[in-house]
């Protein structure tokens, strides 16, 4: 059986979004009235793949 | 014309952001063409392909910011790249709170949030939704391109911490009352809805929001959610919370026709399922669902109509004698030389229910996603008799937005298919959302009357028939966008399976008389 | 343990030393008194390694005055040919604990600053700053006028500062932070409550040790006073943080001109190094353009590595418009700050920041992998020497890559 308590606690609660990417959803979300918090999200290393790889090893990306 | 560029290095725009300003952009006096994107691969390719890649943009990498245009000349581009960086990039600061760079630094600051949208590139899609259920947060992902492996892994991770994770490529979820990604605004009511497809749930939604019902939740599980691969884990979440939720009655499932292994699953559940389920799964076989318990629907109509049934309810769409009577009225006055329909849509769900309601009745429909294989479009600005595009297609929305938030992908088909003398009729479709475009019917309405001017002039009668994917409670009110449609003589259709229904019926008729 | 467990750890270390650092002016001596490894032939300049082929006039200008002041040739061109020839070396101010504001350089009878860290025993160095006069050695201009200037305050003002200082028993640099909390200092460009408040402290020891009246009004009177102790602070804490091997923390940067570089803890004084930015904002001449400008020199902005100017552009908002920027971005800029840092100084809330504190630990993993680049306030030298004007900049995201590189290397990951 899954258990879905969580999920019905989301369901009594005040949504209140954080927001990962563009703004644009966001935005949507506050004129609905809604809260959105904004993570301004850009790719790790601007993109490059072995810096990239290099930060999985050394972490600290939290 | 010449090609110019602002290049900005080190300056990361999101890809929604510049696609958005692209649409700007090229609204600007002056511009032939424009982008405006991070100097990935991708977009360098685009470049190269417009013959646009100059050796500046190709030196840069995938941190660096470009703008370029072909353009009448340097001031009229400058003009536009400033008035861009005033509207677009400008710090907004009526914006609650302030940014944070990682979930975990925004759930840190925000404890009481509860739901995480994601949109970013699919492939570090699983890295932010594992942090985000590590943050305990339930999730919608609207990033597409997300490996099947991936998806497995942050649903089993999220089945196993009792979080919803909504998509990839989740189009659409409505929770609590809120319109989600690319959702629309509906009322709340008795109906649960789980789906996997987000023009399918919206669609039904809307309908409940206009006969004056609503929805309790839409829970959204994305496209591949029922393949193999992903098992369905989902939508197997999603009905046991909707079955537990107090406030749903009744639970309407939507879906193409799930793997077997999966479907076998999910007919399970809903046989040992407490509330009433209305099942569509596309190409599904009726005996089977009624078998389970479910209560079977044929189409998106129909699984809307069978949910109101619950309810004592109904939608009342136009009969078949009144759809043929119009069809007569309508066909009037079309010139002989005229035969064919042009669908064109931004919903590939649509696109795929006219073409199914067209197919049997005209034979082959040409697309860049045909049903059959073989009426693919060699090239899709090029139709060839009855022909329906899907503008949501990748081949459009490769550096831009999906055609909902910009709708200018579309724009330019409208006059090139009016000023084809065999169109008889133009199928459009307009999705309401609150990050969509807000006026999305405005937007083309001066081309529509211009495309039928012209036909006018050159002894022809063009018809344009649209349907609103949308409710009256849309930031861009669903009325009002009927109404300027209907006031500038297009024929406003009820649902998109009637529109098409109509279109064919036209096109039948024209064949007929000639 | 992890790669990532070592580097946590390591660190904390450093944090420690950023957090718990209690860095006090002890005392003013010649270079080469004080000052480990100083020679009478060497010469210390800012920013990283300089390409003496490729060296920026005012540099070259501060570089040769320098020797000649210091009697090691007649004239500048003598000076530069002995520089050319080895004879006279030079080398980055900060593998020596020191640092040099703006195109200022250091020589062995130079009279500096000594900060010393009372938590890890760690020493800075810099020269003291030399008043409002704007011809001077430390904007790259150089002749007998200005050799004079030197000579008086080598002679005639530093002995008796020293003496000052030694006799109040030091000058506490946190305590003076802490104390003009609120008074709109981000303490790398703008210092007038810091050096009014040093001045206070200090001006009764220096009239006790009969300083000539003179050198209290030439050089005790200027709002600026406090930026070099303050550099040499953030020289002594870096001294002790550069000690400490794998972390990730950077512990030094600065610009020569025409190269930035940055330091990072786990490579002690290795440079990591890319084209030095603009410092843009207000000139000091509304004739003067990007053209008359020098790239990145200086390295006041160790004051950012120890967590102030651009990074606590909030503390001191009205300097914002002299960056061309506004009170919004200040807040952005010290958030942005904050989200590639390790740690807060809490010693001196920013009120109309809900006191919050500032940040300080730049990590240069987050630097790259955010995409975050931590900004420097500055003043900015024309290329004919001489101030331009005054701003910000962006550091180079090159250098923090190719630090990242350096340290996968040390942590043997490539």
């Amino acid at each position: 059986m899954m258990d879905i308590g969580k999920i019905l606690d989301l369901f009594k609660s005040e949504l209140v979004v954080i927001n990962v990417g563009s703004h644009t959803f966001a935005s949507a979300l506050e004129k609905q009235g809604y809260t959105a918090v904004q993570v301004d999200w850009v790719p790790p290393a601007g993109g490059d793949k072995k810096l990239q790889e290099i930060l999985k090893i050394m972490g600290g990306l939290h | 014309m010449a090609i110019y560029v602002k290049i900005e290095k080190n300056r990361y725009i999101d890809s929604l952001q510049t696609l958005f300003t692209t649409a700007l952009l090229n609204d600007h006096e002056g511009i032939e063409i424009g982008y405006v994107n991070m100097a990935n691969t991708a977009f360098k390719e685009v470049l190269r392909k417009e013959e646009m890649l100059l050796p500046e943009i190709e030196a840069l990498s995938d941190a660096d910011f470009v703008m370029v245009a072909r353009c009448t000349s340097q001031k009229l581009f400058d003009e536009a790249v400033a008035a861009i960086n005033k509207d677009a990039f400008s710090v907004s600061t009526d914006r609650s709170g302030t940014s944070f760079r990682t979930i975990q630094e925004a759930k840190a600051g925000h404890p009481e949030a509860n739901i995480c949208t994601i949109a970013v590139p699919g492939e570090y899609v699983l890295e932010e939704v594992v942090k985000a259920l590590d943050a305990g947060l339930h999730c919608v992902v609207f990033s597409n391109n997300v490996p099947l492996e991936d998806e497995r892994k942050m649903k089993e991770l999220a089945v196993e911490k009792g979080l919803l994770c909504m998509g990839p490529d989740c189009g659409v979820a409505n929770i609590n009352g809120a319109a989600l990604v690319l959702a629309s605004i509906n009322n709340r009511g008795p109906f649960g809805i789980c789906g996997a497809s987000g023009t399918g749930i919206q669609h039904v939604a809307a309908i409940l929001h206009e006969c004056e019902t609503g929805i309790s939740q839409a829970i959204g599980t994305g496209g591949n959610d029922l393949k193999e691969p992903v098992g369905g884990l989902m939508m197997q979440l999603g009905i046991s919370a909707l079955e537990a939720d107090p406030d749903t009655k009744y639970i309407i499932l939507i879906s193409r026709k799930p793997a077997d292994s999966v479907l076998e699953v999910l007919l399970k559940k809903i046989g040992s399922c407490k509330k009433p389920v209305v099942v569509f799964f596309m190409g599904c076989d009726k005996a089977l669902i009624e078998k389970h318990g479910g209560i079977f629907a044929s189409n998106l109509d129909d699984c809307a109509e069978k949910a109101l049934n619950l309810i004592g309810k109904t939608f009342s769409l136009d009969t078949e004698q009144e759809i043929r009577a119009l069809a007569g009225k309508i066909a009037e006055g079309v010139n002989p030389k005229q035969k064919y329909l042009r669908g064109l849509y931004t919903g590939g769900t649509y696109m795929d229910e006219a073409m199914r309601t067209m197919e049997p009745v005209l034979g082959p429909v040409w697309s860049n996603a045909p049903l059959k294989s073989q009426f693919k479009l060699e090239n899709s600005s090029v139709s060839k008799e009855n022909t329906c595009v899907d503008y949501g297609e990748e081949e459009f929305t490769k550096g831009r937005p999906h055609p909902a938030i910009d709708p200018s992908v579309r724009r330019p088909a409208i006059l090139k298919e009016a000023g084809d003398p065999e169109v008889a009729v133009i199928l459009l479709d307009f999705i309401l959302t609150p990050p969509g475009h807000m006026e999305p019917v405005g937007y083309v309405l001066d081309d529509i009357k211009t495309a039928m001017d012209m036909a006018k002039a050159e002894g022809r009668k063009l018809v344009f028939i649209g349907t609103i994917l949308g409710t009256d409670a849309d930031l861009q009110n669903k009325k009002e966008q009927s109404e300027k449609l209907q006031e500038a003589g297009v024929v406003v259709c009820k649902t998109n399976h009637t529109a098409s229904r109509l279109a064919t019926e036209i096109i039948k008729i024209l064949k007929e008389r000639a | 343990m992890t790669i990532e467990e070592r580097i946590t750890k390591a660190n904390e270390k450093v944090m420690e030393i950023f957090l718990t650092g209690r860095p006090v002016w002890t005392d003013v001596r010649p270079a080469i008194e004080v000052v480990p490894g100083m020679r009478k032939n060497l010469i210390l300049h800012p920013g990283p390694p300089i390409d003496k082929d490729h060296i920026v006039f005012p540099l070259r200008n501060s570089i040769s005055g320098a020797a000649v002041h210091e009697k090691l040739a007649d004239t500048v061109e003598e000076a530069w040919r002995m520089v050319l020839a080895g004879e006279i070396e030079i080398a980055p101010a900060q593998n020596y604990q020191c640092s040099c504001a703006a195109a200022m350089v250091m020589s062995a009878s130079m009279p500096v600053i000594v900060v010393e860290d009372k938590t890890s025993g760690g020493k800075g160095f810099s020269t003291p700053h030399p008043g409002s006069n704007p011809k001077v050695l430390r904007w790259g201009l150089y002749d007998a006028e200005v050799e004079q200037d030197l000579r008086v305050f080598r002679d005639e003002y530093c002995p008796y500062l020293g003496e000052a200082v030694r006799t109040s028993g030091g000058m506490d640099i946190i305590n003076i932070l802490s104390k003009t909390a609120g008074m709109g200092d981000e303490n790398h460009n703008r210092q007038p409550a810091g050096s009014m408040c040093l001045a206070l402290t200090l001006a009764p020891y220096l009239l006790d040790c009969n300083a000539p009246r003179k050198a209290v009004k030439d050089f005790l009177a200027n709002d600026r006073f406090f930026l070099n102790p303050l550099m040499a602070a953030s020289g002594s804490i870096c001294a002790s943080a550069k000690q400490v091997k794998e972390s990730t923390v950077m512990v030094g940067m600065g610009g020569n001109g025409e190269d930035f570089g940055i330091q990072v803890s786990g490579t002690g004084n290795a440079w990591y190094i890319s084209e030095a930015p603009y410092i843009l904002g207000t000139f000091l001449k509304p004739n003067y353009t990007v053209d008359d400008l020098l790239r990145y020199m200086g390295d006041s902005c160790v004051t950012e590595v120890y967590g102030f100017g651009g990074m606590c552009a909030i503390a001191g908002p009205a300097y914002m418009r002299l960056t061309g920027s506004t009170f919004e971005e200040a807040i952005s800029r010290t958030e942005k700050a904050h989200s590639v840092s390790l740690g807060e100084h809490t010693f001196a809330p920013v009120p109309w920041n809900k006191y919050k504190g500032m940040p300080v630990g730049i990590d240069i993993r987050k630097v790259v992998g955010f995409n975050v680049l931590p900004i420097s306030h500055g003043g900015s030298g024309l290329k004919t020497g001489g101030q331009a004007g005054a701003g910000s900049a962006q550091l180079p995201m090159d250098c923090f890559k190719k630090a990242l590189l350096g340290m996968a290397e040390e942590l043997q990951i490539v």
